[in-house]
């Protein structure tokens, strides 16, 4: 049995409660900033109710998620594959993973830069900025999990900082917007749901940091409270937009919540959204590295080559995919692709494996 | 030392690129202020602009500049074509219609200031009696520049609560909710003075009505919560006609629709406040002439109330948003939203029961 090759010392660990952090960081990205107007679509002034079935979502793959890892002692998600399937059934889902993985690395990268350019420097070429934040990804990931950790923490402490200029658009709430409440049956709130689940989805990323978390028998708590964190910023962003915008404005809105921060004013500072976008990098990056280092350790798992040969690579390819999609209709296709593609792979093919394993591979609990 | 050296590549690599970012020199822009915009002729626009130059050696800081296109970003290029100085529009405060403009709509007008992401939400819009181009174009002996003044008038009474706000964001939620219209000061130029005492009523996206501001103040009760102002009211106490001046107003209104078929909708409005002035000797320590004081206040406000909304159902506007309660209740039991048109149709001959409840709490400093 191939075990991964890379040797555990105890620098390479992360405490368990930083978990939290980097569920939370990983979910949170570039889908808070424009996801309403899909949801809205779907189950209009009921939106809200959607967003908190996703939410309900998240913990129940979760909890499956937590379930496979704990049958296998210290593996991730790729050995797990190996273990379960055999070496080359294991490389093709491997791959899919890998490809999924920087797929969604590359919506976020390519996310981030379209509102770079639509709303503070529309003549930067993409390209310059895709090679910016691509070095600072080569340099992050080579720091390693624990940096990973780090940049999460503080991406969700601006999170939260965010959060609160919500108070500003808040001012201008028309409760009339909510009514009538619970006016659509449950078939729609499910697809609203589903609407909602490539900005929701993230957590798979304990898949992949299992072997290197300590005390694993507290993770669930902490998976699960980041799970909770999301959800609650997620309903309040969308109580607050449905407050604020009427329902034929918000379906125009590519990016809703950037569109409400054009409301904060301080005295010291108009035009507070300028300073929001930029901070928006610090929200962003966290979930561009992480998605990176999981597809380097895919890479590095199933081609068996360096882990910094293989970033490279990776990072290469991205860079060229990225300056392939110029246009808003091309990010368009991309996101619903991987929001789509994202849906399956996260919430149901882990059900799937599970019940793999139980039917299966019932004796192969120990490593 | 591998990761120093990555660290100093990535940071030579990001200054390096940053200097290809479009630089914006203050002393070589000009800060637009205030726009106006006036119909001509063949159906062309003439937009006029008010901006700011940094210039030490320019004598007027404040230049005002016109030019005619088709559009309104036609005007931006125009008025490049016309000006040393590159115009921004980030400091946008104030936009001014005129009133032909506005009788045939403003709509594309209005939206391209809210699709531009360097204009704020917080610019205020007006419409002129008259040309915008007369307002903007005027030069006023006790002011300098006309945009900070007309934008600094409006706040002051808008934060004042005696004029109804007119924010972009709240123009474009009032236009696109089913059942509200939007509103504006109304504002004209006598001689060297400028007037905001008259409110702009819209239909939709056209200017339909005007009303002054003493019934913008009832209307600003039921749109809205009312927390301060004040009101100078003709009362009839004893069969003695007086005036009186109330302070302090806050109020809340309730707004319910009681026959669905045959609209009637209940009209309350609580509202306490305090007495400043009375033109007649009324002893106000004694109850009984106080709450006779307060009965004859009630009377004259709910009067005031009915005319007004006698006075919109006449311009068939509906600022205070009875369609969209309508609306609502309509969804409740069950039958389908109406669009704007049906919705408009089916509050044409409404009923209201206006109920308004006066509580004086002080009588200043002198019982």
């Amino acid at each position: 049995m191939g075990m991964s090759t890379i040797s555990r010392h105890s620098h390479m660990f992360i405490s368990v409660s930083l978990a939290m952090f980097i569920v939370h960081g990983n979910q949170v990205g570039i889908g808070i900033a424009g996801v309403q107007r899909f949801i809205y679509d779907r189950v209009q002034q009921d939106a809200w109710i959607a967003v908190i079935i996703a939410g309900l979502m998240t913990h129940v793959a979760a909890w499956v998620m937590l379930k496979i890892l704990r049958k296998y002692k210290n593996l991730d998600l790729y050995d797990i594959h190996q273990m379960v399937f055999g070496k080359w059934p294991a490389k093709v889902l491997n791959l899919i993973f890998i490809i999924y993985i920087m797929g969604s690395a590359l919506t976020i990268l390519r996310g981030y830069i379209e509102i770079i350019q639509s709303w503070m420097f529309p003549e930067v070429p993409s390209w310059l900025l895709n090679a910016s934040l691509l070095c600072l990804a080569i340099y992050g990931v080579t720091g390693g999990i624990r940096v990973l950790a780090g940049i999460s923490f503080f991406s969700v402490g601006l999170t939260i900082c965010q959060l609160l200029l919500m108070i500003y658009p808040a001012q201008y709430a028309d409760f009339n917007l909510l009514q009538p409440v619970f006016h659509h049956d449950l078939v729609e709130l499910l697809d609203g749901a589903r609407k909602m689940s490539f900005s929701i989805i993230g957590f798979e990323i304990i898949l992949f940091i299992y072997p290197f978390v300590k005390e694993k028998q507290l993770l669930s708590r902490y998976v699960h409270g980041g799970l909770l964190m999301t959800t609650l910023l997620y309903v309040v962003v969308m109580l607050v937009t449905l407050l604020y915008f009427q329902g034929e404005q918000l379906k125009h809105l590519i990016w809703a919540t950037l569109m409400m921060m054009k409301i904060v004013e301080f005295p010291f500072l108009e035009r507070f959204e300028f300073v929001s976008i930029s901070l928006w990098m610090l929200i962003m990056l966290d979930n561009l590295l992480l998605n990176l280092w999981v597809a380097m350790r895919g890479v590095h798992h199933i081609g068996g080559f360096k882990e910094r040969k293989a970033l490279i690579g990776i990072v290469i390819v991205m860079f060229f995919a990225s300056n392939f999609l110029e246009t808003r209709q091309s990010i368009n296709w991309i996101t619903d692709v991987f929001g789509a593609v994202g849906f399956y792979i996260i919430f149901v093919y882990p059900l799937v494996l599970y019940i793999v394993i139980l039917l299966f591979r019932k004796g192969t609990v120990q490593t | 030392m591998k990761r120093t050296r990555l660290l100093a590549y990535y940071l030579l690599v990001a200054a390096l690129l940053h200097g290809c970012g479009e630089e914006q020199v203050l002393e070589k822009l000009g800060l637009a202020v205030a726009v106006g915009y006036d119909q001509i002729g063949d159906g062309r626009l003439l937009g006029t602009t008010v901006f700011y130059q940094i210039d030490p050696e320019a004598r007027q800081l404040v230049t005002v500049i016109a030019g005619t296109a088709n559009t309104s970003k036609g005007l931006k290029i125009t008025h490049n074509r016309e000006s040393s100085k590159k115009i921004v529009g980030g400091q946008i405060r104030v936009a001014v219609y005129q009133d032909e403009l506005a009788r045939k709509g403003i709509l594309p007008l209005v939206e391209n200031l809210s699709r531009d992401a360097s204009i704020g939400s917080n610019v205020y819009l007006t419409v002129a009696k008259g040309r915008a181009s007369d307002i903007l174009t005027h030069r006023y002996p006790e002011t300098s520049n006309i945009g900070i003044y007309l934008y600094q008038a409006i706040r002051q009474n808008v934060n004042g609560e005696n004029m109804i706000s007119s924010k972009l964001h709240e123009f474009m939620k009032d236009y696109y909710a089913v059942g509200k219209d939007p509103v504006m000061p109304y504002i004209e130029r006598v001689k060297n003075e400028l007037h905001i005492d008259k409110i702009a009523l819209f239909r939709d996206e056209r200017l339909a009505g005007e009303i002054s501001t003493r019934e913008g103040f009832f209307l600003k009760i039921l749109r809205e919560r009312y927390n301060k102002g004040e009101l100078e009211i003709n009362l009839t106490v004893d069969n003695q006609r007086f005036f009186t001046v109330i302070e302090h107003i806050s109020s809340k209104k309730q707004i319910k629709l009681l026959d669905l078929d045959k609209p009637r909708f209940s009209v309350k409005v609580k509202m306490t406040a305090q007495i400043q002035e009375m033109a007649e000797q009324i002893d106000l320590s004694k109850p009984e002439e106080l709450h006779k004081v307060q009965k004859a206040i009630q009377l004259a406000v709910k009067k005031e109330t009915e005319g007004l909304l006698e006075k919109l159902r006449k311009h068939q506007v509906d600022p205070v948003g009875f369609g969209e309660i309508y609306n609502i209740a309509r969804q409740k039991s069950g039958k389908k939203k109406l669009n704007r048109d049906e919705c408009r149709e089916a509050i044409k001959r409404t009923q209201f029961d206006v109920d308004v409840q006066v509580k004086i709490l002080r009588t200043g400093v002198i019982g």
